[in-house]
């Protein structure tokens, strides 16, 4: 019983130990913030079945950089009161649609800003009784922007809405578009009401749309001599990245002084054997991993496994069934049968199959994100961010991910139908759809082996980023292809003007699961584990820690085994001379 | 999983190796503190008391003349001496060699022990010897042995110095050591065991474990203890056990060397090593389950010594043994590393660093055929030891299940020049 007790002290001992590890992180470095008033939008739209699809998330993207506090509705369920408290009303007319009465007598009655996009507008009367409505298709080419004329911007032929101003002296046109000689007004302005001309808003057109929204936000948009944040993310690192290349990169980073992202998958999935190897099998790998997050790393989540089926790791979706172009509604060895309304006998019958789904999802997310938080933390590795893999997650999948983390990285996927549909805001953002998160997008795209015009590539990207007023000049790299090649990428970055490199320790996350809260803020990461809560969940979680004190044991092991042996050839040899002086 | 068994063994081989380790100084310090204590030893005969050696031999026609004349050689008093040869039921002519010594010397004398009383091992013979003997010392020794002259005397003389010694064990060396890599083998391995365990042991610990020959112990002790126990295979272990368990000790001191005849092929060693095995096994069993009711303590380390040694050790080398094969065919993806081969390695030199030691303490041990020998010795003789020690356990293990009777195995001697 005594010796029981003692052990059971020694356990005790063992597990504060652990809890009062050391857990602040500290480094340094400054950034700028945007929505300062925070104002109310409302957006009214049109749409097919008056469903939100990836248009209206589209322009949620680009107000979100200008407000937390935006509410959609289609246009068939306004109310008075919706208006009273809203800051901005934006109405979007994708779809072509008889608008309300009451509708149109609200706008008209409205004295705050009004911005209409799209179809429809001509309703609105007397609020744009200076334009001319011509025909539904026009194609540009260029675009100009109000603030420098000369400077044309070109593109591949892009639809808009086709316009005429009829009266010139109150409108002030914020961009044209041009197609050969001849000229498009694309966004104007008469007083606090805006058209643009277009039914949707896809790139490039986002990049000028989100430019000229500063101009209705009350900020004047880009002069080119404003700093741009931007950041290098080092993706797809899982336990069986090369931790040479790693530190390779990390080294050079740490010497130029550049923050920067490592998306850190805790799992790697080998595809033949199906074997999983996790960090605690490489410690040289954590060991590395650590040193960059002292030294101006910064930890995304980047899944879990980086794949769903039997793809390999970084290769295959984790949380977007590729094969049916549809979420994790299922198991992986599950055989997917489409199931449409007319399969069901009745609504709820069909509701609760939905519903079903759903569920299957949530818990799919909830488990691999837990894991993936919990799994790093339990390392010393505290992630600040997600990014999921090919930047593919369900609109329920962002909404489950803002309960644990505040911060998404990357380009977000504004279709539940189809994984392809997806963009990147060209600023910072909290589209609404993100429930809370902040976007911090990726913008140019990644170096690729396959493409000797990748950098090149790279650099349009950014410097056509750089025409938005804070837009953000972002993208990746695949630490697996070298450190020279890393050299030749970073040396192209750096001529890049303007670029402030985002430290995300400076800005505000907060990651969050049932054990583990991680808080960054000012430089300094805090984190709370509940350990005992986390050793008690999975038994992997302890055993990284006593093996590692294991190992050190070993190590000690040999050093005593190893004075014994010098102590031992000593001893023999004065034995020896004992004898030799003895005469024996 | 595979982790847990590479660490657990590591931990295990690893422990015992340090225990080793200790020992191994122990018996370093012994030797420099027993040059100094054993210059001043009394020349005076007159206070000796008298001695019984007894010789169980059993068919010894090969060796027990040897054994005879170097009784004859011994320098003690011959008045205060008593050679009782137990010529245990032996089929050949060990009974009329001993017989003609006998007449010859008055000092020697000779039991005959036929059935039904006879064939009841080693055991056996020495409580028939103890009966005959007036000695108020008992002395001992194997028929192969042939002691130095003054081994008798260094025993006596140790018991008489020191009071609350139950008994003195000596030295014992091998005589046929260049005979064959076996013989040069178990010559490493003899002088190896009795500077690390035995040495090593008594300079910590004041334990030292009776080996069967060429030891004194008081006949009032053991009268004590009933004489010898005849279920015992190793009857010495177990002698030495109930010693303690007395409340006494037993001394060692290397100045009393006998030299006996060790197994000259490997059937013989085989059958020899496993009576001893299976001997120890049984004093675990018989022991470690009792273990409350011992009443001194100290031999408990011993106990758990043979423990550790026989179940936790061996599964440790086991496992390690097979993980390392496993590995050249398997990748385990171990995150171990680096250190599992510092501390093979280490381990290896911990081996040969150990026993060139020991060997250093004996005169013209330590030499380059020798290096060689013990290089060599880790990777037949050991790997042997393992083997014997599996089949030991089984053996033992079958035996307890079925309940079978204890039949004592008789070392198998061989006819040599002695030298």
């Amino acid at each position: 019983m005594g010796q029981k007790k003692r052990k059971m002290s020694f356990y005790f001992c063992f597990i504060a130990l652990l809890i009062t590890m050391p857990l602040s992180i500290t480094s340094v470095q400054a950034k700028d913030s945007m929505q300062e008033n925070n104002p109310k939008i409302i957006v009214i739209y049109s749409s097919v079945n008056e469903e939100i699809d990836e248009h209206q998330r589209m322009l949620d993207m680009l107000l979100g950089h200008f407000s937390t506090n935006i509410t959609f509705k289609p246009a068939s369920q306004v109310k008075e009161m919706d208006f009273s408290q809203a800051d901005y009303v934006f109405y979007y007319g994708q779809q072509r649609e008889i608008l309300p009465e009451s509708f149109i007598k609200m706008i008209s009655t409205y004295k705050g800003t009004f911005v209409s996009i799209g179809y429809n507008a001509y309703q609105f009367g007397e609020r744009f009784d200076n334009i001319e409505w011509i025909s539904n298709t026009a194609e540009i080419e260029r675009i100009t922007q109000m603030n420098n004329p000369t400077k044309e911007h070109p593109f591949d032929p892009t639809s808009i809405l086709y316009i005429n101003i009829t009266e010139d002296e109150q409108t002030e046109i914020l961009l044209t578009g041009h197609m050969k000689k001849k000229e498009y007004p694309l966004f104007l302005r008469k007083q606090n009401t805006y058209y643009l001309a277009a039914t949707t808003i896809q790139h490039p057109l986002s990049i000028f749309v989100a430019n000229a929204l500063y101009e209705v936000f009350g900020e004047s948009p880009a002069m080119n001599v404003d700093t741009h944040p931007g950041y290098i993310r080092l993706e797809d690192v899982h336990p069986m990245v090369n931790p040479n290349h790693l530190m390779g990169i990390a080294k050079i980073l740490a010497e130029k002084n550049i923050p920067y992202m490592i998306a850190v998958i805790p799992v790697y999935t080998n595809p033949v054997t199906k074997e999983q190897h996790h960090f605690s099998d490489s410690p040289e790998l954590i060991k590395t991993l650590k040193f960059m997050q002292k030294n101006g790393g910064s930890i995304v989540l980047h899944g879990y496994t980086h794949q769903f089926r039997l793809s390999e790791t970084g290769e295959g979706f984790e949380f977007w069934d590729t094969e049916n172009n549809m979420p994790i509604y299922h198991n992986q060895d599950e055989e997917v049968i489409i199931k449409t309304e007319d399969d069901f006998n009745t609504v709820s019958d069909y509701e609760q199959y939905l519903h079903e789904q759903k569920t299957h999802e949530k818990s799919y997310i909830e488990e691999r994100l837990t894991k993936g938080i919990e799994e790093l933390a339990n390392y010393g590795l505290y992630p600040l961010a997600f990014e999921a893999p090919h930047y593919t997650m369900s609109q329920q999948g962002y909404q489950i991910t803002s309960k644990y983390f505040s911060t998404y990285v990357g380009q977000l996927q504004l279709s539940d139908q189809d994984w392809k549909v997806m963009a990147a805001a060209p600023y910072i953002t909290t589209p609404s759809f993100l429930h809370g998160m902040q976007l911090l997008p990726e913008t140019i795209g990644y170096v690729d082996p396959e493409d000797p015009l990748a950098l090149d590539k790279m650099i349009q990207n950014a410097k056509e980023h750089q025409i938005v007023r804070n837009g953000m000049v972002a993208g990746f790299f695949h630490p697996y292809l070298g450190v020279e090649v890393f050299q030749e990428f970073i040396q192209e970055m750096e001529k890049l003007p303007n670029i402030n490199w985002i430290d995300l320790k400076e800005m505000n996350h907060n990651v969050q699961t049932e054990h583990v809260d991680i808080q960054a803020k000012e430089g300094n990461i805090t984190v709370n584990m509940k350990r005992m809560g986390l050793f008690m969940s999975s038994w992997d979680y302890l055993s990284y820690h006593l093996k590692a004190i294991l190992l050190k044991m070993l190590w000690g092991f040999a050093v005593i085994g190893g004075l014994a042996v010098l102590a031992f050839v000593y001893l023999t040899l004065i034995n020896r001379k004992r004898y030799v002086k003895r005469g024996d | 999983m595979i982790e847990f068994f590479l660490y657990s063994s590591l931990f295990t081989i690893w422990l015992m190796l340090f225990y080793h380790l200790f020992l191994m100084l122990g018996g370093y310090l012994f030797s420099i503190k027993h040059q100094q204590v054993n210059r001043s030893l009394p020349k005076d005969d007159t206070s000796l008391p008298i001695v019984s050696i007894l010789i169980p031999a059993h068919n010894e026609e090969m060796v027990i003349k040897e054994t005879i004349k170097s009784m004859v050689r011994l320098q003690y008093p011959k008045d205060k001496l008593e050679v009782i040869i137990i010529n245990d039921n032996s089929m050949d002519a060990t009974g009329t060699i001993t017989d003609e010594y006998a007449s010859k010397y008055e000092f020697i004398n000779v039991i005959h022990n036929k059935p039904p009383f006879a064939g009841r091992g080693k055991s056996g013979a020495l409580n028939v010897g103890l009966r005959q003997s007036s000695g108020e010392i008992i002395v001992v020794y194997d028929a192969d042995n042939t002691p130095e002259p003054d081994a008798v005397r260094n025993l006596v003389l140790e018991l008489q110095k020191d009071q609350k010694a139950a008994a003195v064990v000596g030295k014992f060396r091998v005589i046929n050591h260049n005979k064959n890599l076996l013989t040069r083998f178990i010559n490493i391995e003899t002088i190896t065991f009795q500077w690390l365990a035995q040495a090593g042991r008594w300079f910590w610990f004041k334990i030292t474990s009776i080996p069967g020959t060429n030891f004194a112990i008081r006949r009032s002790v053991l009268e004590e203890l009933g004489g010898w126990d005849v279920k015992a295979l190793s009857e010495d272990t177990e002698l030495s056990i109930r010693v303690y368990n007395l409340g006494h000790y037993i001394s060692f001191i290397p100045t009393a060397v006998t030299w006996e005849q060790e197994p000259e092929t490997f059937r013989v060693w085989w059958k020899q090593r496993t009576r001893w095995a299976c001997g120890n096994i049984y004093v675990i069993q018989k022991y470690l389950l009792r273990f409350h009711k011992l009443k001194r303590k100290r031999i408990v380390i011993d106990l758990i010594y043979f423990l550790l040694t026989y179940f936790l050790f061996l599964g440790g080398i086991l496992i390690s043994h097979i993980l390392f094969v496993l590995r050249l065919f398997f990748d385990f993806n171990l995150s171990i590393g680096l250190v599992s081969y510092v501390l093979l390695i280490l381990g290896f030199l911990l081996f040969v660093t150990e026993v060139l030691l020991a060997l250093s303490m004996e005169k013209g041990q330590l030499h380059r055929s020798n290096l060689f020998h013990v290089v060599l010795m880790y990777f037949v003789y050991s790997q042997l030891w393992l083997c014997l020690m599996l089949y030991s356990l089984c053996k033992e293990m079958k035996r307890t299940l079925f309940k079978q009777e204890v039949t004592w195995y008789k070392t198998q001697r061989f006819k040599g020049k002695l030298d």
